[in-house]
């Protein structure tokens, strides 16, 4: 058995194959380290003994003939120049979707939850007459799934359709300030609608017009003095 | 309007004659490599495999992906380290599905069952229990384990085989050997009591 303070070191050095200097100084004075060193040895010798058996079994005659009747089937590999590289091809192609998706797909907003929505966003003047809203399934609206739903609920909230009525985000006193000034605006309109109609109500009783009949006289010129030049009266 | 084209008289011909010639080229030499590399493919396949015909059907599978893939290999010199992990990794792939399909673990019982030797230097049993331990190894003590043990490599040699620098092999063999010591420790009689 080693001793104590030589075991890891002698273990190592048997495992490596070198001996340091001091661990020979060592085994040349301590008989029961020699003798665990040697046992130590005669167990890598075996190990190696069994690895070299291992690793050098010899290849059996028919694997060349195999091999030769393999390849003689197989066409000849393309010359490098010649290949096209598949894997590059690929990439490309990759790329370029990339680049197209950036590009031309419309960017997805970052998941905005309602609620915070409402309470970040400004006030939004709601139009007039707001349109019915379109009778969905609450269930599966329109064969989409709820999660789906959802999310295009908020967007539509947040973002009313720009297609359907112009928008205009204001502070809230200028809104309340248009919503009279639109309130103004309906009544005359319909007070011009009730005035047009009242007027189409009317009977014609727009007379012709009479044109008096022209006189035509003779135009009378008069002749005017010729003027005296200063040197013709010279 | 007249298109005028210029035709070269023989050129595809030419082009297609000197393409064939290079094919032929690259066939021949790697028929010149086969002779001496086959042994090399057989004997990694047979040092994971532990299978004779296992390892001559890897051997050979790993040789045909070389030839299909030898067009690709800038530097030529390196076509035996190249072939070494084609083979290693053929035959790793090949153990797993092996066992997956449980075939080896009925023969490692059928192996356990008989006695053991009372003494295994240099025997059969001590050696099949050698390879069965490298099985536990890391992929990579276990292949550098393997080369340093096969055709009287040097460390230089399995550097160069692996593309990795001496003392990397080093440190590899060293640890190697250590684990394989622990668990054959028990196989071998001590001459002394320790």
């Amino acid at each position: 058995m080693f001793c104590e303070a030589y075991n890891q070191s002698l273990t190592d050095a048997a495992a490596a194959g070198e001996l340091s200097p001091a661990l020979q100084r060592h085994l040349a004075s301590c008989d029961s380290c020699r003798a665990a060193f040697a046992d130590e040895q005669s167990l890598f010798a075996a190990i190696d003994s069994g690895l070299r058996a291992a690793a050098n079994s010899e290849a059996p005659a028919t694997l060349i003939p195999r091999v030769h009747v393999v390849l003689n089937n197989e066409p000849a590999p393309q010359p490098r120049a010649y290949r096209f590289s598949i894997w590059g091809g690929a990439g490309a192609a990759v790329t370029a979707a990339t680049i197209f998706s950036l590009l031309y797909l419309p960017t997805r907003h970052p998941s905005i939850s309602v609620e915070s929505a409402r309470t970040s966003l400004p006030p939004v003047v709601a139009p007039a007459n707001p349109p019915a809203p379109s009778v969905v399934n609450s269930s599966h609206p329109g064969g989409v799934s709820p999660l789906q739903y959802g999310k295009r609920a908020a967007m539509a909230e947040i973002q009313p359709s720009a297609a359907r009525f112009p928008e205009v985000v204001v502070a809230p006193e200028e809104g309340i300030a248009l919503l009279r000034y639109e309130e103004i605006l309906r009544r005359k309109s319909a007070a011009g609608i009730q005035t047009a109609a009242k007027s189409l109500e009317m009977p014609q009783a727009i007379e012709p017009l009479e044109i008096a009949e022209l006189e035509l006289g003779d135009l009378k010129i008069p002749v005017l003095s010729k003027p005296v030049l200063d040197g013709q009266a010279k | 309007m007249q298109e005028l084209v210029l035709i070269e008289p023989g050129s595809t011909a030419n082009a297609e004659w000197m393409r064939e010639a290079e094919r032929s080229a690259i066939r021949r030499e790697f028929e010149e490599r086969l002779a001496d590399s086959a042994a090399l493919a057989y004997r990694v396949a047979r040092g994971v495999l532990r299978n004779d015909a296992d390892a001559e059907d890897v051997a050979q599978e790993s040789l045909l992906r070389a030839f299909r893939k030898f067009a690709r290999l800038r530097d030529r010199n390196r076509f035996r380290g190249w072939l070494v992990r084609i083979s290693f990794r053929l035959a790793l792939d090949r153990l797993r599905s092996a066992k997956r399909r449980g075939i080896r673990e009925a023969d490692w019982l059928r192996e356990q069952q008989r006695s053991l030797p009372t003494s295994p230097h240099g025997s059969r049993e001590f050696q099949q229990q050698v390879e069965r331990a490298m099985e536990d190894l890391p992929e990579k003590l276990r292949l550098v384990l393997l080369l340093s043990a096969m055709e009287g490599h040097t460390l230089d040699e399995v550097a160069s085989l692996l593309s990795v620098p001496v003392g990397t092999v080093k440190s590899r063999l060293f640890f190697a050997r250590k684990q394989l010591a622990e668990k054959l420790r028990c196989f071998v009689k001590p001459t002394t009591n320790r």
